[in-house]
């Protein structure tokens, strides 16, 4: 097992595509031939970033010193920690199939789109697109969990398939858009046209829904689903999400999609 | 002072598996449990053998409600996934409030929801936790929540020993004690009415199409007739134990308890031997020497 440090020797100012890191292979020494493309020229990993290599118990790439420019980091990431200790560009764990991504700063765009298993954690916030098909692509995240502490912007769970993903903060407008299937926890306020064309999945809210047009009221409920997404979320995450006494209200929509797809949100 | 007869237990492999089910409270899982384990008492004739392992708390169960765990064993991987299938659906699924959950995880799978989804009518939901599937099937109290699947493990059927004594009472008061004991190890159940059998058989019958028939070494009304009777002239009465498990050492460990139970009572008047189900090496692989377990 290793720990690989990864710490950044120059403010990038231009786009910096880190989408070879995944190529790391915590059993091979291959770290020093990864290329890196920088305002689109390609560079040696070792150009950018002072690298340190040491034992560990886990298998963890340590990155510092990103910013908003730096892109692509964890694409299609499946094994071992990934954590970033400052900001980070758009299309993070793109297409990721499993491990684990922690970003104690912010993230551009595209986060987690097209990914299908695997854990991404924001201590910060997240732009649009979260959860989303990539640019081109029909299908959104299809597996996998998304916790976003902070803020969110629009489109998040666009044509989301699969997966989980959690809003500690306010989201943008547009939020679960053509829903597929999937469950979507929104801690906080959120924007119009939440569900709009939602086909199946499940939105949970903790502030009120104040337009339900295309959804009927199915009364109120307290699905077990509930309990054992609660139960989930506790054991995983360490985050309680409800308590035993939180009463919920059920809407069923987008009726003009026929859809079955279910939004709860907190009575008093 | 009771005789422990040199003799060993016979028992044979079988296909288990382990089901957790919830409800609002013990008192409907019990009900829900007691449903889908009644009428599994042995293979011989029921399909399975099934029972209670243990009672949950709601730490330890996947919806945070009151449980409790089920062992169910089969002969064969297609009688347990129909036995699981048809009891699930009948039982559990019309409890009130209750849910079902996998107790186990192998890579061979028994469809449960998998399968019970369709009586969701096209209103099941389904939802992916921990790199597991549920089914939310609506029913008329709410939903009921059942996993995709179960999953097959490897068991073993028919560990045993036999209590002889002189009254069905003082029998009957050691038995009771042992299995009280034997219900707390887990990884083990006892499948027949209360734990405890009275018509223990033998492998076969003088009847073609019977697989087995009365053990008429142990039956008191037949000393002196049969002519391999086990009975000396004291012995009126014998009850067994049947322990099915996942592993031998559990079952060890259970036959281990409830013998010295037994030894270690006060109510021992009346208890003449300690002696074991042996079919001469017909039955199954696993012997379970009683001798080395005290």
């Amino acid at each position: 097992m290793k720990k690989i440090i990864l710490k950044a020797k120059i403010n990038f100012k231009s786009e910096l595509n880190l989408k070879n890191l995944s190529k790391i292979n915590f059993e091979e020494e291959i770290i020093s031939k990864i290329n890196i493309l920088y305002d689109n020229k390609e560079f040696k990993l070792q150009e950018f970033f002072k690298i340190q290599v040491q034992k560990s118990d886990k298998n963890e790439l340590i990155i510092s010193g990103t910013n908003r420019n730096c892109d692509y980091l964890g694409w299609k990431w499946k094994k071992g920690t990934l954590r970033i200790k400052s900001d980070v560009g758009s299309f993070l764990g793109v297409q990721m199939i499993d491990g684990k991504i922690i970003v104690e700063g912010s993230c551009e765009h595209y986060v987690g789109s097209g990914m299908t298993g695997g854990r991404i954690f924001l201590k910060s916030n997240a732009y649009d697109f979260v959860g989303s098909p990539l640019p081109g692509s029909k299908i959104g995240m299809n597996g996998g969990s998304i916790i976003i502490n902070g803020k969110a912007g629009n489109f998040l769970g666009l044509r989301m398939r699969r997966g989980i993903i959690f809003v500690g903060g306010d989201v943008g407008t547009n939020c679960c858009n053509n829903m597929i299937a999937g469950t979507v926890i929104l801690k906080k306020s959120f924007g119009n046209q939440l569900g709009l064309g939602m086909k199946r999945g499940s939105i949970i809210l903790f502030r009120k829904k104040s337009k339900c047009v295309n959804f009927v009221d199915a009364g109120k409920s307290r699905s077990l689903f509930l309990s054992l997404l609660d139960n989930y979320f506790l054991k995983v995450y360490s985050l309680k999400l409800f308590s035993n006494k939180d009463k919920f209200k059920r809407l069923i929509g987008d009726i003009k999609m026929d859809g079955m797809g279910e939004i709860f949100f907190k009575i008093d | 002072m009771i005789e422990i007869e040199n003799t060993f237990a016979e028992a044979f492999p079988m296909k288990a598996s382990r089901l957790i089910i919830t409800a609002l409270n013990i008192n409907w899982a019990k009900k829900a449990a007691q449903s889908f384990c009644g009428f599994a008492t042995s293979v011989i004739a029921c399909g399975c053998e099934a029972g209670i392992e243990s009672e949950l708390s709601h730490k330890e169960t996947p919806d945070g409600r009151p449980g409790l765990s089920i062992l169910i064993f089969s002969m064969s991987s297609n009688e347990l996934k129909k036995q699981i299938l048809n009891r699930t659906g009948q039982c559990i699924m019309t409890s009130p409030t209750s849910a079902v959950f996998s107790g186990n995880i192998s890579a061979d799978k028994i469809p449960l929801g998998n399968s019970l989804r369709y009586f969701g009518d096209g209103y099941q939901i389904s939802k992916f936790l921990d790199n597991k599937r549920f089914w939310r099937i609506p029913v008329m109290d709410g939903e009921f929540i059942c996993e995709d699947f179960a999953y097959q493990m490897k068991g073993i059927g028919g560990g045993n020993f036999l209590v002889l004594g002189n009254n069905i009472e003082s029998v009957l008061d050691a038995v009771e004690l042992a299995v009280k004991k034997m219900n707390e190890v887990k990884n083990v159940i006892l499948p027949f009415p209360g734990g405890i059998v009275r018509s223990g058989s033998k492998v076969g019958s003088k009847y073609k199409n019977l697989i087995a028939s009365t053990n008429f070494e142990y039956c008191p009304s037949l000393r002196g007739v049969a002519t391999k009777s086990k009975l000396n002239k004291d012995t009126n009465c014998v009850l067994e134990i049947v322990i099915d498990g996942i592993n031998r050492e559990d079952i060890e460990l259970a036959m281990k308890v409830g013998i010295s139970e037994i030894l270690n009572s006060r109510i021992t008047k009346g208890i003449s031997k300690i002696s074991a189900g042996n079919y001469g090496g017909k039955l199954g692989p696993y012997l379970f020497k009683l001798k080395d377990l005290i």
